[in-house]
């Protein structure tokens, strides 16, 4: 687990019971995600693998994960030919998190085209990275789009403040909290994780963790303020339960990732210099065994 | 401040509210009168009003251009590709000419609405859908530019479907899969519970006639500033203007104000025409070719 807003059917399931409904003992294990840590550390270290959750997946200390589509879609193939532990993606995943571009109106940024070659903070390789590229395509030449690293989502919030950066990608919370503290949220999208996992875990095993989080997307849907805690929570202090935009919270149940999206998808990430490995296949890549 | 009688007289047009915003409460607070100009307020029927029959198709058939083509105003704003198809398409089929003159005040708010009940939870999700627009307009464009990064551009389907209002309601009855439009209805989809898939703020220009002078757009602009600054201090005093387009479907404090945002109106640059110009011949049917910078673009505004 380790941002709340792409994690939450699963900490929903648990703490609902629903992964014991359908026989499972889930252990949720906490790894540095960029909306709940501060100073940055290792969670997003220059090489991915060598980051807090990729590293306690190598090491075995977790047998399941998810991240945004594209950076699930970067770790399989690219764990691939690298001696990494391999995972393959196992599903397209729950969390439809919205993500945003944010400004501050203090640095005259009005419009997406105004962001060319103007450095934008994010994650690299990680949710906010992608979907920056994505939501700026139509804006802006692929070539003047400008990511930069700039830490965590509080640090990069702070950058764009001070106007070290032009602008920054963030989610939930930080999303109602920079809304809160008067920037500008220049646009924003819902997007997509997907699920990962090595072999050893069995189809059946993950079907039965998919029931479990499609329950629990249906009630985060039906009462989204009942679990508002955990995004105030990673807000430390800085947001209060009634602040925080449930609208933007959405849901589904996990679904197979078809040949189809993995063509599409892994083609437009080779439209990007640097972005993923080539060479790699659906075979390899995919395995939708928990719909087998 | 100018008397009565030395005021320049000017008419604008005015369809939807948050595009024309800055000019509607310029109006209002009396900052044209400031910079000497009598400004006349010309509405035309909107696509964000419950009043607004059906419109034809052709856009010059339609009831803004049709006046402008007729003289029956001097200047008007649309979203920065619409104002762009119309200057040169019109140039190049005896349309009334019109330059844009500057890029505009608002930076309105489009956003992809799907309804509560729908399997479409992201974007990529669009594909081959088709999406409720008014072609040729803002609703168009926009859905073209936020789907670009999730679709080919082969993949992404628009129709041209009546007002804001009848959109609404053919996505709840699911005749339609999703639907573009500004606010005030993204504040009332929000209201009834529909997805909003992805939003982004979007540029209008500034389009007039030869007729308007350099001095009397620069102080239509000067006057646009002020108000843009007058909203942003106190969104909910102007939110009437936005309120009054649902016919009594939103109440004021359900107006999302936060999704306002307008600036002062800038010189339409060289490098920016050209960006826009070649995005928008990349898609077919979308613009004529062949014209240049200078036959589409006078910044006289400020010189």
């Amino acid at each position: 687990m380790m941002n709340a807003v792409h994690d939450l059917s699963v900490l929903v399931a648990r703490d609902e019971g629903l992964f014991s409904n359908e026989g499972l003992d889930v252990e949720v294990v906490d790894t540095g995600g960029t909306a709940r840590v501060n100073p940055v550390g290792e969670a997003l270290h220059t090489n991915i693998f060598d980051r807090s959750l990729e590293t306690l997946y190598n090491d075995g200390g977790l047998d399941q994960y998810r991240m945004c589509e594209w950076g699930v879609m970067k770790r399989t193939v690219e764990s691939l030919h690298t001696g990494q532990r391999p995972a393959r993606i196992v599903a397209l995943g729950a969390a439809m998190t919205k993500m945003a571009i944010i400004t501050f109106p203090d640095n005259g940024i009005y419009e997406p085209e105004q962001l060319k070659d103007k450095p934008v903070a994010v994650s690299p390789y990680n949710g906010s990275h992608f979907t920056t590229l994505k939501m700026l395509e139509g804006f802006i030449e692929k070539s003047h789009i400008n990511t930069v690293h700039a830490g965590t989502m509080l640090e990069r919030i702070e950058a764009v403040r001070t106007g070290e950066v032009a602008a920054a990608n963030v989610m939930e919370p930080w999303i109602s909290v920079v809304e809160k503290q008067g920037f500008r949220v220049l646009m924003e999208s819902h997007t997509t994780r997907a699920e990962a996992a090595s072999d050893d875990l069995d189809g059946p095993t993950l079907t039965a963790m998919f029931r479990a989080q499609a329950k629990a997307a249906e009630m985060i849907n039906n009462d989204p303020s009942k679990y508002v805690h955990y995004f105030v929570d990673e807000a430390k202090g800085l947001l209060e339960p009634q602040d925080l935009k449930t609208w933007r919270l959405l849901y589904g149940p996990p679904a197979p990732y078809p040949r189809e999206r993995f063509e599409d998808t892994y083609r437009w990430m080779r439209g990007h210099p640097d972005l993923i490995a080539t060479g790699a296949v659906y075979e390899e890549v995919v395995d939708n065994r928990a719909w087998e | 401040m100018a008397t009565e009688t030395e005021l320049k007289k000017v008419r604008l047009s005015v369809s939807n509210a948050v595009h024309s915003l800055t000019v509607l409460v310029a109006h209002e607070e009396g900052l044209f009168r400031e910079q000497g100009l009598d400004v006349e307020i010309v509405k035309t029927a909107g696509s964000a009003n419950v009043t607004t029959p059906e419109r034809p198709e052709a856009i010059f058939d339609r009831p803004l251009e049709t006046l402008y083509n007729s003289g029956g105003m001097d200047q008007f704003r649309l979203c920065e590709w619409g104002v762009m198809k119309r200057a040169v398409d019109g140039e190049q089929s005896d349309q009334r000419p019109a330059k844009i003159v500057a890029l505009g005040a608002a930076m309105s708010k489009f956003a992809i609405v799907t309804s509560r009940d729908s399997n479409i939870v992201e974007p990529e999700q669009l594909a081959d859908t088709p999406i409720a627009v008014t072609i040729f307009n803002g609703s168009h464009f926009t859905t073209l530019k936020m789907l670009e990064g999730f679709l080919r551009k082969e993949e992404i389907k628009v129709t041209n479907f009546g007002t804001m209002p009848q959109r609404l309601e053919a996505v709840r009855r699911g005749e339609l899969a999703a639907c573009t439009f500004n606010e005030p209805w993204i504040s009332v989809a929000q209201k009834q519970g529909f997805r909003i898939i992805i939003e982004s703020h979007s540029t209008r220009s500034e389009a007039a006639g030869d007729e308007m002078d350099g001095p009397t757009l620069a102080s239509n602009f000067q006057a646009q500033a002020k108000a843009a600054e007058m909203i942003h201090a106190n969104p909910s005093k102007y939110a009437h203007y936005l309120i009054d387009e649902t016919g009594g479907i939103l109440e004021p404090h359900e107006l999302q104000t936060w999704r306002f945002l307008y600036a002062p109106p800038v010189p339409y640059t060289r490098e920016r025409f050209q960006r826009t110009y070649q995005w928008m011949q990349s898609y077919p049917d979308l613009i004529t070719s062949g014209v240049t910078f200078e036959s589409v673009v006078d910044n006289r505004a400020w010189e």
